[in-house]
């Protein structure tokens, strides 16, 4: 897989989380906390599982572990330091494709599963996942949101590719 | 590389639709058409506008005429049609990326928007752009779902990966 892929969806992800964020801030706290029956209940509680799949998956590719115990962990208990980690974490994550070789994209991530069972993959499989785990979880956040009563801007790829303000990639 | 991608995720995402309209197949007639507030109301309206956009893109990179009008049509009211014409629709988009090559994949194509005016972007950036709406779209399919009795599978692109290879892993 190309290594100019991974920089462009690293910097896609990073401004289609702004653009998903503006939005979840506009809520009252009561639609952003509801319970509506998402797999993961609430707008909050499905936007920290992205929060923490993505750190997961970082720590994994970069040799660290973060204090993760479940996929339904709830690191940010409120939304200004939710949205701070997010941003956090999308620097992160355009510094880590940003450093990418081809080479080092078809090598082997060893990892362990949070019950303990060892796993391995290519690192451009695990990658492929992280970007395609976060848009599934964004269009969930997205039907919350218009059962909320906001439309968020599009978040599609092409939106970002025609958005004069994007940074480059 | 790139060529390799799009092929692995044109499997996927056949795998991935036949996973989430076996859920919807469980549906009650009822919970399939129910306005629920999404973007595009209904499971039904959802996996109809998936259909068209997939439709457009690819009759884009065909050369031919996607002859829709709206990106909320209905092309099949009847869900087993509808299901009928996405397996037709997933084996088509396996076939065209099987066919393409690397210079194809880096070239620039040029198409008329729904809107009218001329865009151009590389094919690459196209089908990952295709790619990504549809996971877009089947993530609010999934919201819609869990909010019925029937249960959401993971669509999640590494129980592809594992299941492909064999290791029946979670």
């Amino acid at each position: 897989m190309s290594v100019a892929l991974f920089q462009t969806l690293g910097h896609f992800n990073a401004w289609v989380n702004e653009r998903l964020y503006e939005s979840c801030s506009e809520l009252p706290k009561d639609d952003y906390t509801r319970e509506r029956k998402a797999f993961f209940g609430s707008i909050h509680k499905t936007l920290n599982h992205i929060l923490v799949v993505d750190q997961l998956w970082r720590g994994r590719i970069e040799g660290w572990k973060p204090s993760i115990k479940s996929l339904a962990d709830v690191p940010c208990e409120n939304f200004a330091d939710l949205r701070a980690a997010r941003e956090t974490e999308d620097v992160a994550l355009v510094k880590l494709v940003s450093g990418l070789d081809a080479g080092r994209l078809e090598t082997a991530v060893g990892y362990r599963f949070l019950d303990g069972t060892p796993a391995e993959a290519p690192l451009d499989l695990l990658l492929i996942t992280l970007f395609n785990h976060q848009t599934h979880h964004r269009g969930q956040v997205h039907v919350m949101l218009t059962q909320s009563g906001i439309t968020p801007p599009p978040l599609d790829i092409l939106d970002f590719h025609m958005d004069p303000a994007r940074q480059e990639t | 590389m790139m060529l390799d991608h799009v092929r692995d995720f044109a499997r996927y995402n056949s795998w991935v639709n036949r996973r989430l309209y076996a859920a919807c197949a469980q549906l009650s007639d009822e919970d399939y058409r129910k306005d629920r507030k999404a973007f595009f109301h209904s499971i039904h309206n959802t996996l109809n506008h998936l259909l068209i956009g997939d439709r457009i893109w690819l009759a884009r990179l065909a050369k031919t005429d996607h002859g829709v009008k709206r990106l909320d049509e209905i092309l099949y009211d009847d869900f087993a049609a509808l299901r009928s014409a996405r397996e037709a629709e997933d084996e088509r988009l396996e076939r065209y990326v099987d066919g393409l090559d690397g210079a194809q994949l880096a070239s620039i194509l040029s198409y008329t928007t729904m809107a009218g005016p001329v865009g151009a972007l590389p094919v690459a950036t196209i089908l990952s752009h295709l790619f990504n709406h549809q996971t877009h779209h089947r993530g609010q399919v999934h919201a819609m779902l869990t909010q019925t009795n029937v249960p959401a599978p993971p669509l999640d692109l590494l129980y592809y990966a594992i299941e492909k290879a064999g290791q029946g892993r979670n």
